[in-house]
């Protein structure tokens, strides 16, 4: 079970080169795949010989997600003391244990952080091919968060030290620090990004000359870069066929579609022309192509909501949210995502296993820091508010 | 190709016998060492964090080993049966004997194989959910002992095939 993945580098390119429609059966999966260079995952009978171990790990950490009650306990605490001492009963255990004794939120989002981050290098150390590019895909999401931040504190003359501290720990590359000294998109990509797995995506934003000091031209690229990552990812999981390209289709579709109408509504007020703001909704998703369009031509949030109306899940988020609730459309966003992941949370024979459970633990971490931030600022009324039960 | 089979068909009875016999042994063990390892993983992943409590799910490990030896005993029988079965020229009882080995191993070893495929599905999605919910563990054994039966019936049959004493003897 060592880990034997070939350079990122490399699969991620190639797989952009995948064009495959349909499953290609070509015995790639379980008992032969190890002859050719990309296996495919095994299939009921076989998918144990080689992901076997690592799925059962990740489903036995079932129990380990803080439940019910565990979330009731810490909404009656009153300090980050006591959040501390009701953490460390559940399965967090000490992780708290050597930190100063006035806790800050940002100490223990950090150490949530880092031991999530401790699981997932486990599962990766002992992934073989293709779940390690599978973890690498989950990777690059990341990855793309850290280079925009580095690129935004640059030009907001932040201290690079600091903001390597900022950045997602799974997101991290060897080159990150020179971003600082990059001032055009074709510098990013010569010095920094073509060593790096996300040096394809930024292909797709190379007509960006300009790359003025602007939030916005920064928050276009990212969503660019994004946009080619949905679609690479969605690529490579559709060659690996069977449920893993079920699920994560749905689950990819799902996260396209929240970034379409989230590009959306907040481009309202900006100058982001309606064009500018087409190319940047990724080409998959249960909105493309029908809805997409008329997302692309929407004025108000009246017209978003016309226009993800077909599709009955979007119309109940939008049904839920409005002027009467407190629940923000972001907060029922990540609602629906906690559905679909915690449905294929309990999927066998695929992938998409290991994706939910990083989503399901980042919401988990969103909880936690929910919480620590609401007693420490003495408002535990709003604790149920934006608390999702995980399982 | 009419030749073919006809010399296939004139073979001496040992042919079949033995084949058989090898079948039988190799189709069990194939069908049980699936079963192992796909329970084998599962249950070294769930065993990482509950590891006294979940290695209970060893008892699916010894639902498949029962097949090989379900499959063991065809075998020594069939062996004995067909190496006693001495006979010089071969008569119509000879085949007799040497079909029903055949037709003996092919089953047990078949009922073994697919017994422990499913032994392996079944046994495990019982680690990973028994992990979760722990009284699920042994309801989830009734399902395991009815895939053992699959195996058992494959054995009462080779046997009943393999001790037939109905078969003509050798009619020196």
């Amino acid at each position: 079970m060592a880990g034997k993945g070939g350079s990122s580098g490399t699969s991620s390119a190639v797989s952009m080169l995948y064009d495959s429609g349909e499953e290609v059966d070509d015995g790639r999966s379980g008992f032969y795949g190890f002859m050719y260079g990309d296996p495919k995952p095994g299939n009921l009978l076989s998918f144990n010989i080689e992901d076997g171990f690592l799925e059962a790990f990740v489903r036995g950490n079932r129990t380990k997600f803080l439940n019910a009650n565990d979330y009731t306990n810490l909404a009656v605490c009153d300090s980050l003391d006591d959040v501390k001492m009701h953490l460390a009963q559940t399965e967090y255990g000490d992780f708290l244990a050597n930190e100063p004794s006035p806790l800050a939120t940002t100490t223990i989002k950090d150490k949530c952080i880092e031991k999530f981050v401790n699981e997932f290098n486990y599962i990766r150390s002992n992934a073989t091919e293709p779940l390690f590019t599978f973890l690498d895909y989950i990777r690059y999401g990341y990855m793309i968060d850290n280079v925009i931040l580095v690129i935004t504190g640059a030009l907001h003359q932040r201290d690079t030290a600091e903001l390597l501290e900022r950045c997602h720990p799974l997101g991290m590359f060897r080159t990150i620090g020179s971003l600082t000294t990059c001032r055009s998109i074709s510098e990013l990509y010569k010095h920094v990004l073509v060593d790096t797995p996300i040096g394809p995506y930024i292909l797709q934003c190379m007509s960006e000359q300009d790359f003025d000091p602007d939030e916005q031209n920064v928050e276009v690229i990212r969503n660019k870069l994004y946009k080619a990552y949905l679609e690479d990812f969605n690529r490579f999981c559709q060659y690996l066929g069977g449920a893993t390209a079920e699920l994560m289709s749905e689950l990819l579709n799902f996260e396209a579609d929240r970034r379409s109408i989230t590009i959306t509504l907040n481009s309202f007020g900006t100058e982001l022309g309606k064009d500018d703001r087409a190319t940047m909704y990724p080409s998959l998703g249960l909105l493309h192509p029908a809805g997409v369009i008329k997302l692309a031509r929407a004025d108000d949030a009246e017209q978003v909501r016309e226009a993800v109306s077909h599709i009955l899940s979007y119309r109940k988020l939008f049904l839920d949210i409005g002027p009467g609730t407190e629940k923000s459309l972001e907060d029922a966003f990540f609602e629906y995502e906690v559905e679909l992941n915690r449905s294929a949370f309990d999927t066998q024979m695929g992938y998409a296993l290991f994706y939910a459970y990083v989503k399901l633990k980042e919401q988990e971490i969103r909880n936690v820091v929910w919480v620590a931030e609401c007693v420490s600022q003495g408002q535990k009324s709003k604790i149920h508010d934006a608390v999702i039960q995980i399982f | 190709m009419g030749n073919f089979i006809t010399t296939i068909l004139y073979e001496s009875p040992y042919l079949w016998a033995f084949t058989s016999v090898a079948l039988c042994m190799a189709l069990s063990v194939v069908g049980s060492a699936w079963g192992i390892w796909t329970i084998g993983a599962s249950t070294l992943g769930v065993s990482i964090h509950k590891g006294r409590l979940e290695t209970r799910n060893l008892v699916s490990v010894l639902f498949c080993e029962a097949l090989s030896i379900y499959g063991i005993i065809v075998s020594i029988i069939m062996t004995t049966k067909a190496q006693s079965q001495t006979c010089d020229p071969i008569s119509a009882g000879d085949y007799l004997v040497g079909y029903q080995l055949m037709a003996a191993g092919l089953i047990s070893g078949c009922g073994n194989l697919f017994a422990g495929l499913t032994l392996g599905i079944v046994g495990k999605g019982m680690a990973v959910c028994a992990a979760a919910v722990s009284s699920l563990f042994v309801k989830m054994l009734i399902v395991l002992i009815f895939a053992e039966v699959l195996g058992l019936y494959g054995m009462i049959v080779a046997l009943i095939l393999a001790k037939d004493e109905f078969g003509i003897v050798c009619s020196v």
